[in-house]
């Protein structure tokens, strides 16, 4: 079987397609070329295999024990459900348990949204009852002015009334004298 | 029992890709741990790499497993399982990247602020078997090191970007600051050129 003939440009299509950088029209040439020629599929993975030399660069982290103790619980329920015929329950199981966690991650974002909103609500409140009881502290303190101011001008006129009353007496006094003589 | 396990294990890791899988899928569970062992961290590091998120990669990690296993996406006779994994990792850690919304912008500044629970510290056997595969693979990190200085550092840091981080051309142009038909341009070129050098190798 004769290898059909490629395009000049075959390598920076597959490069394009690796790189996920394939513009409309040239991905439509790419489909075709696939097409026709089955045997690119092992450049693509050859020319995959040199851009996953980029994985063997990447710092190590070592996982939590509970990854390969899933996945050889995976592996022995797949096991034990063979025997009764292929079955993709695991996928489901898997699935559900990254639901879970991802409902349970909302669960917890959304109750640390609600108590942020609740601190933040209480705060507001803290602050405007704060002002308020400073300008009632202001209003009392000028109250307190004008009662001893007029508690002063009370005094001025109890003054003045006993100096009137004496003056009064002392006339009183003059006039019985008159009166007599 | 333990004893037949470890025994197991040592018998299969001298095994191909291909025998250690078909052990495992004839009901040899152990091979399940010279898989991991061979390729868990690589995958998961990957994986971790890209996410930014512990637990979002080891589910991924689990997924990546669980295609290999219960699938027969890979083809031996094709690809070797290391390529096909990473392969699988990236691809997979990409649409994971893209199905991001705003909700997780959120809750992962969120997380900034305030962590809700401290990361759980890798157990000593998982970090004393990433040393062991760490003293295993430390050729293979030396030579990609050695076979990736080929490149104009230039390159390097294009095509690294590329791997690790932006799975759009747009993306990429605008984090090298360069126009998008250049960036396009000089991504392929410089994978066209490391595939020449490593086929030459080869």
């Amino acid at each position: 079987m004769t290898q059909p003939e490629r395009p000049r440009n075959w390598q920076d299509l597959t490069a394009g397609f690796i790189l996920n950088n394939l513009s409309d029209e040239e991905w439509m040439l790419w489909k075709a070329l696939c097409i026709k020629d089955p045997d690119l599929e092992a450049e693509v993975k050859s020319m995959q295999q040199t851009f996953n030399q980029f994985a063997d660069i990447v710092p190590l982290h070592a996982p939590s024990q509970q990854l390969l103790d899933r996945i050889r619980a995976m592996v022995q329920y797949q096991g034990a459900i063979d025997s009764q015929g292929p079955l993709k329950v695991p996928s489901v199981v898997r699935q559900h348990h990254r639901l879970g966690q991802q409902w349970m991650r909302v669960g917890h974002w959304l109750t640390t949204l609600v108590g942020l909103g609740a601190i933040a609500f209480l705060s507001t409140q803290v602050y405007t009852l704060k002002t308020q009881g400073q300008q009632l502290k202001k209003q009392l303190n000028h109250h307190h002015q004008q009662l001893q101011n007029a508690n002063v001008q009370i005094a001025d006129i109890n003054r003045q009334l006993e100096q009137s009353t004496a003056q009064l007496t002392a006339m009183e006094a003059a006039l019985a004298q008159a009166q007599q003589r | 029992m333990e004893t037949f396990d470890s025994f197991m294990i040592v018998t299969l890791d001298y095994q191909s890709d291909k025998s250690v899988l078909d052990a495992l899928r004839d009901g040899q569970v152990q091979a399940i741990d010279v898989l991991f062992q061979r390729y868990g961290f690589k995958v998961y590091s990957l994986a971790y790499k890209m996410l930014a998120d512990a637990e979002e990669a080891e589910a991924m990690t689990q997924e990546v497993f669980a295609e290999l296993l219960l699938t027969d996406a890979w083809q031996p006779d094709k690809e070797a399982m290391d390529s096909f994994l990473m392969t699988l990792t990236r691809s997979r850690a990409f649409t994971q990247i893209k199905r991001r919304g705003w909700i997780y912008a959120i809750a992962k500044q969120l997380s900034h602020w305030f962590p809700w629970k401290p990361r759980q510290p890798a157990l000593t056997s998982s970090q004393l078997m990433l040393e062991e595969w760490h003293l295993e693979h430390r050729d293979n990190t030396a030579a990609a090191k050695q076979f990736l200085g080929h490149l104009p550092q230039r390159d390097l840091d294009i095509l690294e970007l590329a791997y690790c981080e932006v799975s759009h051309s747009q993306k990429l142009a605008k984090r090298l600051h360069l126009p998008p038909k250049i960036a396009k341009h000089r991504s392929r070129k410089a994978l066209i050129k490391l595939h020449h050098t490593r086929i030459r190798a080869v």
